[in-house]
């Protein structure tokens, strides 16, 4: 049964009051309860009646979000959480406590809220999942050797294919805001841990052709211009950097006959202009670039459904006649603080005005539609630029024929194994040996072929690299054991790369203690077939030859 | 479903809150309306049903097997016929399915999955990964239907005759999760009886509101830190940022827990439930004996009526007395967790506990202000051992705090959240709220209320309740801040 208490019938409220208990009204108790409710109930209640139709006020969040799970074809387990993402996205009022909470918690209390961390004089930098420049600068995300040599040989490696196709190859690494206003950092974060010294230390020293943008806009920090803005696009350098960038690329490449020197201020010009943010409004360096002459070609290849950062774009200067300059980056000087040009899917820097052909490719573009370009286009000089904040993105596309072509210019403590490397006698175990015709046969009789290699030496960083070209007549998986003194070749101790039936390519770095002499074993692969070892080829060839 | 959470907070909570008040308020006033009453906690057992199932359905099976077993177990038990066999029996089975759900990865290693495996059948091969999934709650609800089995054994309370009343007790929502551990006896006439109206909803409204904030707000909010000082690698982590890690997690352990029991009292206060205090002020204490008694009371309560007290308590004499409490403690710390390292906090508490008890005259001559500061930080010491992922951790961490290594760059984790004023802030109220300056405000303000004008009186109501709202807001932006995902590029 159910009762309501008569002490505290309609909840009123007794006080004693000139000799006797008087009634108070809860009239304050009802509008709260009530109002209490009516929080928890609108929001739910609007996104029922209204769908997604609410006005939001933008948040800048730039992703697709969650949209309704539908009930009848999806699993109760699958359809609660779907269910959650699609209320946490778009349950009404959501962007309104989004933007006071960033407002409150970022803007008022310097709080890390995910978005950005506030530093001296209203600079912000970003820290985003896919932007974390204050923690790559406070050393929380710090590189292991095997991905500074990876970034290093991949470079290399484009270099080298772009040389091999006779075009001049310049690489530019950009800097974050964290790495040129470290000034500007909170007070807090001194600690430095520097990814742009360690990704520039792998380039020094070696063939690879490379410029460092972060020493020659430190150098610039004395014109007082700001290369990065206080809150707007802060991802990004803004247009005094590209200016800077652009007279310094002009005068590298001012002997070069396929880049046509021009008069910079026809080229383009610098303005100030207000943008809004989240923070606040902020006036920011802009540049417009002079189209006239310009115009953008129709091509077919691929990134042209890729969003305007990373599109491919070519833009032809009809007042020249020679000069194809391929520009591989990604949005520092695709997206950023310029105008859009009118039929391009991205913005265009002025290095148009200086070749007859400027050619936009993303730098994560696969090496089929270089390889492509090369062919079509000819372009005589490469650019490629790569923000320090993605760090090693460009390596994630691994060719083992790109790696091979770096090793090759890099040229440190390396193998190649050739047909000439063995005789019949050479140490072997579970499979014989068979030369012909610049190839030598594996013919393997069990699972487990073991070949031994001659004693290698690794360097002062313990690395050392076996490469081969090799063709195998199943897929399967080859392995590279190494052991340093009386060490037995152990499962710990290993590296592998799967082979496809056909012609393959081994990129096999090794990592043991520096200077040490290391004992190496080859198992060509882990099933019974036949592997056949061939020459190395020159790096044009290897480019050219299919799978 | 957790409560600070928007599916919770804005669909789930508003539409039981909605129907529940609605069915109230229709059958309040009907005659003989058991039917309804039955009708009303059906409504909760299936809402608590759905709250539970939400993110894994397949669970709820084992938490209506154990409300039916343990339903009719009682029923047995109250027959009088072998009630002792019976009550053993539901007892063995409660804590088997405890062992089976929480325990057990505990002590299966992969050569124990190796052997089970050659002895099962093929078709059943369990894999390497092999993990049995931990039900939400499991501690809380076997320990509720213990509890019921034990008084119904000692005829504290009489059986529920109805399923779906004892099921909508062992599975409510409110309390499922993270407690407080509900006794049957607390709530057995609310389940028949119940009173609700504006300004106990209004309460239950206000006590969800600020253990919202104390979760939200604070704990969240200090957590950070905490999480940040606990994964820096060992070795690398100095005196000042082991300090501030586990003083940060010190507040947020108990801002969250307490949070988590305001939410559930205040929830139940909406429905009609008195539901038991579970905090008292924990961080005030001025021994350890004293602070069990303010910390978890439904714990440490169930503890001494189920466990301590069978075992004899303090009647057996010193040497018995200082065993059981050693036990009791042991089990207690078991019970928060399928780890040694749980196990070992339990120790620690036992044996303090155990020395106050040894040196109990002494310890009492000491003044209050030191006794207290040795409650802090033993308490501290004991959070080390709670949150470490294992003793190697647990030891290093208490190294750092003694001040054995040197930073390294991996201490800016620390730095990031530490230097933002939220935290500061939370802190500030941390320290202010764990000592009991709202109780004494809340004495303050009712003696004023006796004393004021009507219209003062609703001008200081007003603002009270607009603080309240406000609180509520405020709490929201965190929670709809969490869903904050921004991508730099549109799909990258």
């Amino acid at each position: 049964m159910i009762k309501i208490n008569q002490k505290t019938k309609a909840s009123e409220k007794s006080v004693w009051k000139n000799g006797t208990f008087v009634q108070r009204s809860c009239f304050m108790k009802y509008i709260y309860g009530l109002t209490f409710l009516v929080i928890l109930v609108l929001p739910f209640s609007l996104l029922l009646t209204s769908g997604d139709k609410i006005i939001k006020r933008d948040i800048d969040e730039k992703r697709i979000l969650a949209s309704r799970p539908d009930f009848f074809n999806t699993s109760f387990n699958e359809f609660s959480q779907k269910y959650e993402n699609y209320l946490n996205d778009k349950l009404p009022f959501r962007t309104v406590f989004i933007n006071n909470y960033l407002w409150i918690w970022e803007t008022k209390l310097s709080s890390f809220v995910r978005k950005n961390i506030k530093g001296k004089e209203d600079h912000y930098f970003p820290n985003k999942k896919n932007s974390p420049t204050v923690m790559n600068y406070l050393g929380l995300q710090t590189i292991s050797l095997r991905k500074l040599y990876e970034f290093r040989t991949i470079i290399a490696g484009r270099q080298a294919f772009w040389q091999s196709y006779g075009a001049n190859y310049l690489f530019l690494l950009l800097p974050d805001k964290t790495t040129l206003y470290p000034e500007f950092l909170p007070g807090w974060a001194q600690d430095k841990y520097s990814v742009i010294d360690q990704l520039n230390s792998m380039l020094e020293d070696t063939q690879i052709n490379y410029l460092n943008i972060n020493e020659v806009l430190k150098e610039n920090k004395k014109l007082k211009k700001p290369f990065f803005n206080k809150y707007f696009d802060i991802d990004h350098w803004n247009a005094n950097a590209l200016d800077v960038v652009y007279r310094v690329l002009s005068k590298k490449f001012e002997n070069n006959v396929n880049f046509h020197q021009v008069d910079i201020n026809k080229a383009y010009t610098l303005e100030s202009i207000e943008k809004s943010t989240s923070i606040s409004k902020e006036i920011v360096p802009w540049m417009n670039l002079n189209v006239s002459n310009l115009r953008v070609l129709k091509h077919n290849y691929m990134g042209v459904k890729s969003p305007s950062w990373a599109s491919c774009d070519i833009v032809v200067n009809d007042k020249l006649k020679d000069g194809t300059l391929l520009f591989s980056t990604d949005s520092y000087f695709k997206y950023t603080h310029q105008n859009n040009f009118k039929n391009a899917k991205g913005k265009i820097f002025p290095l148009a005005h200086n070749v007859h052909k400027l050619i936009y490719v993303h730098y994560k573009e696969k090496l089929s539609v270089f390889k492509e370009i090369a062919h079509v286009e000819k372009p005589s000089i490469i650019i490629e630029a790569v923000a320090e904040r993605t760090k090693l993105n460009i390596t994630n596309r691994q060719s083992p024929r790109l790696l091979i072509a770096g090793e090759k210019i890099l040229n440190d403590s390396q193998l190649i194994i050739v047909p000439e490397l063995f005789v019949s006698s050479s140490k072997k175990k579970n499979c014989l040996l068979t030369p012909s015709d610049n190839t030598l046969k594996i013919i393997s009789k069990t699972n487990d072929p073991i070949l031994h290699l001659p004693t290698q030496r690794t360097n002062k960083k313990g690395r050392f690299v076996v490469m081969v070209k090799m063709s195998s007549t199943v897929d399967t998986i080859a392995v590279l054991f190494y052991a340093q003194g009386n060490e037995k070749f152990i499962g710990n101790r290993l590296v592998s790369q799967k082979i496809k039936k056909g012609l393959n390519y081994l990129h096999l770095p090794v990592y043991a203690q520096p200077d040490q002499d290391i004992r190496l074993r080859f198992d060509p692969g882990r099933k019974k077939a036949i592997y056949t070892i061939f020459s190395m080829p020159d790096t044009k060839e290897m480019f050219e030859e299919k799978s | 479903m957790v409560f600070s959470s928007l599916i919770f907070i804005f669909v789930f909570l508003p539409f039981v809150l909605l129907i529940h008040s609605l069915l109230f308020l229709h059958i309040q006033n009907k005659q003989d309306n058991d039917f309804l009453t039955t009708l009303l906690n059906l409504f909760l057992l299936l809402s608590s049903m759905v709250f539970y199932a939400w993110g894994e359905p397949r669970l709820v099976i084992l938490l209506i097997l154990c409300a039916y077993i343990n339903f009719h177990a009682a029923l047995l038990i109250e027959k009088r016929n072998y009630s002792k066999l019976f009550f053993a029996i539901s007892v063995t089975i409660n804590l088997g399915l405890l062992a089976c759900f929480k325990y057990a990865m505990l002590f299966i290693s992969p050569g124990m999955i190796t052997l089970l495996n050659k002895a099962l059948p093929q078709s059943i091969n369990l894999k390497d990964t092999f993990t049995i999934a931990l039900p939400l709650g499991i501690s809380f609800y076997i320990f509720q239907a213990i509890s019921y089995q034990f008084d119904v054994y000692r005829k504290k309370v009489t059986a529920s005759q109805k399923f779906i009343d004892f099921a909508c007790y062992l599975t409510m929502f409110p309390q499922l999760i993270a407690g407080p551990i509900v006794r049957y006896s607390q709530i057995v006439k609310e389940l028949k009886i119940r009173t609700l109206n504006i300004s106990i909803f209004t309460d239950g409204a206000s006590r969800f509101t600020f253990g919202l904030a104390k979760k939200v707000l604070i704990a969240d909010t200090l957590g950070k830190v905490a999480d940040a000082a606990f994964s820096v690698p060992h070795g690398e982590l100095t005196a000042y940022g082991a300090w501030i890690g586990i003083i940060c997690y010190t507040f947020q352990i108990y801002y969250d827990f307490s949070g988590y029991s305001d939410m559930a009292i205040g929830i139940g206060n909406m429905l009609g439930f008195r539901f038991p205090e579970n905090f008292n002020y924990p961080y005030i204490a001025d021994s350890i004996q004293n602070f069990w008694q303010r910390w978890h009371l439904s714990l440490s309560g169930w503890f001494r009526d189920y466990l301590y007290i069978p075992l004899g308590g303090s009647r057996r004499g010193k040497i018995r007395t200082y065993s059981n409490l050693f036990i009791v403690f042991l089990l207690c710390g078991f019970w928060h967790g399928a780890s040694w390292t749980f196990m070992a906090w339990g120790a620690y508490y036992g044996f303090f506990l155990v020395l106050e008890r040894i040196f109990s005259v002494s310890v009492n001559k000491i003044p209050r202000i030191i006794r207290h500061f040795y409650v802090l930080v033993v308490v501290i010491f004991g959070w080390v051992l709670f949150r470490a992922d294992s003793f190697t951790h647990a030891l290093f961490y208490v190294k750092s705090m003694l001040g054995s290594f040197q930073g390294s760059l991996q201490m800016n984790k620390i730095w990031i959240p530490w230097y933002g004023n939220d935290v500061t802030i939370a802190l500030i109220f941390a320290v202010i709220f764990s000592y009991p300056f709202l109780p004494a405000i809340q004495k303050i303000s009712l003696r004023m209320e006796n004393t004021m004008n009507s219209l003062v009186f609703r001008a200081f109501e007003f603002l009270k309740y607009t603080f309240m709202i406000l609180i509520l807001l405020f709490c929201c932006m965190p929670l709809f801040g969490s869903t904050y995902n921004a991508f730099i590029y549109f799909r990258f």
